[in-house]
């Protein structure tokens, strides 16, 4: 930081002869030079320790000072309704009809707006029933769905098994069995479970829940073809459409073709913004093509999800954005009050955290291969191979490696990894 | 009622920090102080603070809604000791604080017990009838900074209290080189003391590097001695309620004893007996540090062992520093570098930070913040 040349301090070793004057201007050098590198210092200073996760308590100067914008004010119709149905509850909890409303309503606002606290809501309306083994037919799904929130799959399905005779007809009980069967890696079943949509159901949702399955299991390219002909003839203003983009999305980057992705990602987004999922699929296709300053716009403002605060640091970092450094502390701050409160739902994105942001390979493969044990998508693949050759062991990702042998996913990115794999193992 | 299908893939489930709230549990004798931080965004939940309804929660909105506030958090924790409830009671008002999701409320409580506290029992229940995935996380501030996870399956822990004997004691020392070690005046502070300290000035203004790196070190030793004695002294007196300064003055004075220490380097006044300065100087950062002890909270029976360890703290914590610069410095005093950069810029630097932040302080304009606003938001 200092350059000794020119330090002007040098000609304060001064010799008996100087006068005062030349210690005077001497000083003023010092000075001038000191003010510079001192602001330089404190601004480095106060930046590191501006955002420190938990700082020390204070008092706000002005009773006008806003200290928390929350996510919907209290006059919201929906969060007046929610307060309806608690009151109504209350007076009652055994009411199934008004619990399983309720639950429905916190259910469908943790989806929008990705916020875990109403699936926390939801789960307080079911209480009555949430051991019992057989719960009613609303309670079955309605918890099969939080379950399935909190990764536990195995809960998730023997609830959905007892639903599918309970309740045959409701194509909501059929999609989610179809989705975790899938994400514990049962494709044959998960397809079997897609079958009885195109009964109960618009036949939009058994195409999606059918080309989900096949774009992992090796024929992205020809579910897409599908999905996209059946698209045509869904009106653009049918929330419905926004989903199918979503997954239309992931099988045409799956088949290779990442610009195309990213254009019917953002068409997704433009019906249905506060769909998080694709929100961070793009992202990641753009952090992938080399495009990374497009994702500091993308996810602005939307740091609360910490899904996207990966991304968006990431992509940050790879720029070199200044809002990087504050955004990687929040990260961790998070992940450590993830880990103090016990939970382990985030392998994933933390495995990538550790390996991109972090580099540190090592680190990053223990989450990756804990995360393994949990969940088997593509995503989870992925990360353990990028890490296990970020670690220099490559057989840390032989069952990665055979998971995709076996389903024969297609997304060349994950057959370049698999390549780079078995190279190295041989 | 097919849009809730959104949903293939597990990934699409994790998003945002679920509801937790922090609390730390201090036992001291027969008393449990609680420090109890609950989200914003959970007390609009469980009690209303969004007064106006405009989504804004404001200082006053919530201030308005404190006691409503701690009525909800006293009906959701009992404590007891030795199996006899505790009571609860307001410490002081209620401040807020960030973490890494959002504001929160910060409560301070202290429980009495009718029995010494060894055998703590703790009854947790905030939250849970609205929210099922709340959790509660307790630390034991014991000396063991043991954490406690409460869940709607867990609400109810026994634990046994550190006998405080070595735990507090601990602690205090560990907070005393935690302060040394975090707060960048007195690192700097204590820098501008080092720098010089390989080096004797001649008669006629030159440097000259010191013969032993032993002289060097109990020069130096001499000096931090000479401020941690004169820290404790006034740290005590004002700990104990018996001095004390506006915290404004303290902090300026503080500031401006950084410049003198930094300036003694390039116009020295005071040479071989610059302890005395040490001793003037560590009497005024006393002053300062009891402002951090009372932020932590700290008062009553265990406070004289607490200053105690506080103050060997920040003398472990200053040594540790010394005997990591002192022998770099001791190998480099013979180079220009060391006499002209790092001595006289280093110390100038020292200067011009320390300026800043006593002109921040002394006249409370805020001069970096709003600068490094200005570059950041670029």
């Amino acid at each position: 930081m200092f350059a000794p040349r020119s330090a002007p301090g040098l000609a304060l070793r001064s010799t008996p002869g100087q006068g005062p004057a030349s210690h005077l201007r001497t000083a003023a050098r010092v000075l001038l030079f000191a003010a510079v590198a001192g602001g330089v210092l404190a601004f480095w200073t106060r930046r590191s320790g501006s955002r420190d996760g938990d700082g020390r308590p204070f008092s706000p100067a002005n009773d006008s000072d806003v200290v928390e914008t929350l996510p919907r004010a209290s006059g919201d119709p929906r969060v007046l309704e929610a307060k309806r149905l608690r009151r109504l509850l209350a007076s009652n909890p055994r009411d199934v009809e008004v619990a399983a409303r309720l639950a429905r309503l916190e259910i469908d606002d943790a989806r929008s707006t990705s916020d875990p606290r109403h699936l926390g809501y939801a789960q307080a309306a079911l209480v009555p029933w949430w051991a019992d083994a057989d719960a009613p037919a609303p309670v079955l799904i309605l918890r099969a769905t939080i379950r399935q929130s909190r990764h536990d799959f195995i809960g998730a399905l023997s609830d959905l098994e007892r639903a599918v005779v309970v309740a045959p007809d409701d194509p909501q009980v059929w999609l989610t069995r179809a989705v975790v069967l899938s994400v514990l890696g049962r494709y044959g079943e998960a397809a079997q479970s897609c079958r009885p949509l195109s009964r109960i159901a618009a036949s939009l949702v058994a195409t999606v829940c059918v080309a989900s399955i096949q774009g992992i299991t090796g024929h992205a390219p020809e579910a897409a073809r599908r999905l996209a002909g059946e698209l045509y003839s869904v009106a653009p203003g049918d929330p419905m459409r926004a989903w199918g983009l979503s997954v239309l999305a992931e099988l045409t980057a799956w088949s290779g073709n990442h610009p195309e992705a990213r254009r019917l990602a953002a068409e997704a987004l433009t019906s249905d913004p506060n769909d998080a999922y694709t929100r961070a699929l793009l992202a990641d296709l753009s952090i992938a093509d080399g495009r990374a300053a497009e994702v500091p716009p993308l996810l602005g403002g939307r740091e609360q999800n910490d899904g996207l605060l990966l991304r968006l640091a990431i992509a940050e970092d790879a720029i070199g954005a200044a809002g990087a450094s504050g955004h990687i502390r929040d990260l961790a701050a998070r992940f450590d009050a993830a880990r103090a409160r016990g939970d382990a739902l985030h392998g994933r994105e933390e495995a990538r955290f550790w390996l991109v942001i972090r580099r540190d390979p090592e680190r990053a493969l223990a989450l990756a291969r804990a995360n393994w044990q949990v969940q088997h998508e593509p995503a989870d693949a992925q990360i353990l191979m990028e890490t296990a050759l970020g670690a220099h062991q490559p057989g840390a990702a032989e069952p990665a490696v055979t998971w995709a042998r076996e389903t024969g996913f297609q997304d060349p990115v994950l057959v370049a990894l698999r390549r780079r794999i078995e190279g190295e193992v041989r | 009622m097919l849009v809730a299908f959104a949903l293939f893939g597990a990934g699409r489930a994790w998003a945002h920090k679920p509801s937790d709230s922090y609390l730390t549990l201090r036992p001291e004798r027969s008393v449990v102080h609680v420090r109890w931080d609950i989200a914003v965004r959970d007390l609009e939940v469980a009690v209303g603070v969004d007064g106006d309804g405009d989504g804004r929660v404001t200082w006053g909105e919530l201030r308005a809604q404190a006691p409503a506030a701690r009525a909800y958090a006293v009906a959701h924790l009992a404590l007891t000791a030795s199996g006899q409830r505790c009571v609860p009671e307001h410490e002081r008002d209620e401040q807020v604080v960030g973490h890494s999701d959002g504001a929160y409320l910060v409560q301070f409580l202290v429980f009495r017990c009718s029995l010494p506290v060894s055998a703590l029992g703790v009854d947790y229940s905030l939250l849970f009838d609205l929210d099922a995935q709340h959790r509660g996380l307790a630390r034991l501030d014991d000396g063991t900074g043991r954490v406690l996870i409460f869940d709607t399956d867990r609400r109810h822990l026994e634990i046994d209290v550190a006998s405080d004997r070595g735990g507090q004691l601990q602690a205090a020392i560990r907070a005393g080189v935690h302060h040394i070690w975090a707060g960048y005046d007195h690192v700097l502070f204590l820098l501008a003391l080092l720098l010089p300290a390989v080096l004797r000035r001649r008669d006629g203004g030159t440097w000259t590097g010191v013969a032993r790196l032993g002289g060097a070190l109990a020069d130096v030793a001499r000096v931090v001695t000479a401020f941690t004695l004169a820290h404790s002294l006034t740290l005590t007196l004002a700990a104990l309620g018996l001095v004390s300064l506006p915290s404004r003055v303290v902090e300026s004075l503080i500031a401006a004893s950084v410049i003198l220490a930094a300036a003694n380097n390039l116009y020295p006044i005071l040479r071989r007996d610059r302890w005395i300065a040490a001793f003037a100087l560590g009497l005024l950062h006393g002053f300062g540090f009891s402002a951090t002890l009372r932020d932590a909270g700290l008062s009553g029976a265990g406070l004289l062992k607490t200053l105690f360890g506080f103050n060997l703290g920040v003398e472990i914590g200053q040594m540790a520093i010394v005997a990591v610069f002192v022998p770099v410095a001791f190998v480099l005093r013979q180079t220009r570098i060391y006499r002209s950069a790092i001595l006289l810029g280093g110390s100038a630097v020292i200067v011009a930070v320390a300026s800043v932040w006593f002109v921040e302080r002394a006249f409370a304009t805020p001069i970096l913040a709003p600068l490094a606003a200005r570059l950041s938001s670029r």
